[in-house]
């Protein structure tokens, strides 16, 4: 019996489109962000990454002046991703911190073939699931998915109700989950590409993705 | 198709990894079946939120102060590629970075006994001694520069003097002998920190003897 309202053919999901989600996610990633309130203009008077070159190439050199205007420009980035992979605040702020030790320690392994904040994505991804693996052998540390207080308050770049909502909800998946779900479905990773990343069967990351998305679809009442 | 083989390939549907067979039939089901199509709805909707998060979100505090702390000590390493510091090489130091990845290999070696085997080119086999992913990925790194050294300093040994290239192939067995040994170690004690920032400097000390020498060779 055909069911009503438009049907699966209304949308057909083009082969690959997870990977196109990522490219466009990696392309919103490595743009600079604009100015608050402002436009981004249509023509630039010089190549924005002229001055990221310039200011790595200072940072390498030892100049902590330059990274730290590299850091500025990139924390909010780095800081939501961890946000997300850790369900936590102030554990959110902790691996965001070690990220950029880590970055201006490896600064000589960046070669400027992508922007920096590409560059950034993956080590930010390394720094939490390390971390995540790292707690999980410590029995004794606290769970700390209650902590929903850091989306009480809206941060710099606030989004509707219904994102602080689904930032809850996905505080409050497991740490499994919710990382597979925040590799995949917010930042477009494949699943073999996390299975890669994470250490655990592509079979498995599936499973945990199906998981996350039921358990969120119960929160969220979708 | 059932309902439970639709819902079951509904993930891979709305993400598009089925094949074109695949998907014809479970579009086929979702035409005839009210509730899959309910649940397919409803994956999307999720999904169509999730593509609305903010790209950005700034942390409660300043988390800078903090990071120029740790990072004050700490120069960055020496770029592989474009600018570079300038080095004073001197067989003095070098055997005093041998002398440190000794006492290294020594600390490493009260953990555990060696594992693992060093190529050539510094690679290593990564199953024997770890999974984790991001040791892996640095270890492919150091790896990766590793090698480009080593090609770099085959190219140019013929400039050095014998006892030079003589007293670098010691410091580089040595420091191979250290990294297996805190490879091992990281076998034994997977969540120490101390042994990954340990493998991490030694790599590095390995790094910085090859781009020392590499550059008094093009130097002379």
């Amino acid at each position: 019996m055909p069911r009503s309202g438009p049907g699966p053919w209304a949308f057909k999901p083009p082969s690959g489109l997870r990977h196109l989600i990522r490219v466009l996610r990696t392309a919103v990633w490595s743009e600079p962000a604009a100015p608050l309130g402002g436009v981004i203009p249509l023509v630039n008077e010089e190549d924005p990454r002229a001055e990221e070159r310039r200011l790595v190439s200072r940072a390498q050199a030892g100049d902590m002046a330059a990274f730290e205007e590299l850091y500025r420009r990139n924390v909010g980035r780095v800081y939501a991703l961890c946000m997300r992979m850790a369900g936590d605040a102030s554990l959110a702020e902790e691996l965001a911190q070690d990220v950029f030790v880590r970055a201006w320690e490896r600064l000589g392994t960046f070669r400027g073939e992508s922007a920096f904040s590409s560059w950034l994505h993956p080590l930010t991804v390394n720094v939490a699931l390390s971390e995540r693996r790292a707690r999980r052998r410590r029995v004794a540390r606290v769970m700390t998915t209650d902590d929903l207080t850091p989306f009480e308050k809206p941060t710099r770049t606030p989004g509707p109700e219904a994102s602080l909502d689904l930032e809850k909800a996905l505080a409050a998946l497991p740490p499994g989950a919710r990382s597979v779900f925040v590799l995949h479905d917010v930042e477009g990773y494949r699943h073999q590409e996390i299975a890669e990343m994470t250490g655990v069967a592509e079979g498995t990351s599936k499973a945990q993705l199906h998981r996350a998305r039921r358990m969120m679809r119960e929160t969220l009442g979708t | 198709m059932t309902c439970e083989e639709a819902k079951e390939r509904l993930d891979d549907y709305v993400d598009g990894t089925l094949t074109e067979a695949e998907l014809h039939e479970v579009e086929i089901h979702l035409a005839g079946c009210a509730g899959c199509a309910e649940e397919e709805r409803g994956l999307r909707a999720l999904l169509a939120r999730v593509a609305e998060v903010p790209r950005e979100m700034s942390p409660s505090r300043d988390l800078w102060p903090g990071i120029a702390e740790r990072i004050a000590a700490v120069r960055p390493r020496p770029a592989t590629h474009g600018p570079r510091r300038i080095w004073s090489w001197s067989p003095a130091l070098l055997a005093a970075a041998a002398a440190v990845l000794v006492a290294l290999g020594g600390l490493a070696r009260v953990w555990s006994p060696a594992t693992g085997r060093e190529t050539p080119t510094g690679a290593v086999h990564e199953a024997a001694w770890t999974t984790d992913p991001a040791l892996l990925a640095a270890e492919r790194e150091y790896a990766r520069a590793t090698a480009q050294l080593m090609a770099a300093l085959e190219t140019q040994k013929a400039t050095l003097p014998p006892e030079t290239m003589a007293a670098v192939e010691k410091d580089l067995i040595t420091i191979d002998a250290a990294l297996r040994q805190v490879r091992g170690a990281i076998r034994q004690d997977p969540a120490n920190p101390q042994l990954s920032h340990m493998l991490a400097s030694t790599h590095q000390k390995k790094l910085d003897v090859l781009q020392r020498v590499v550059r008094l060779s093009t130097q002379t």
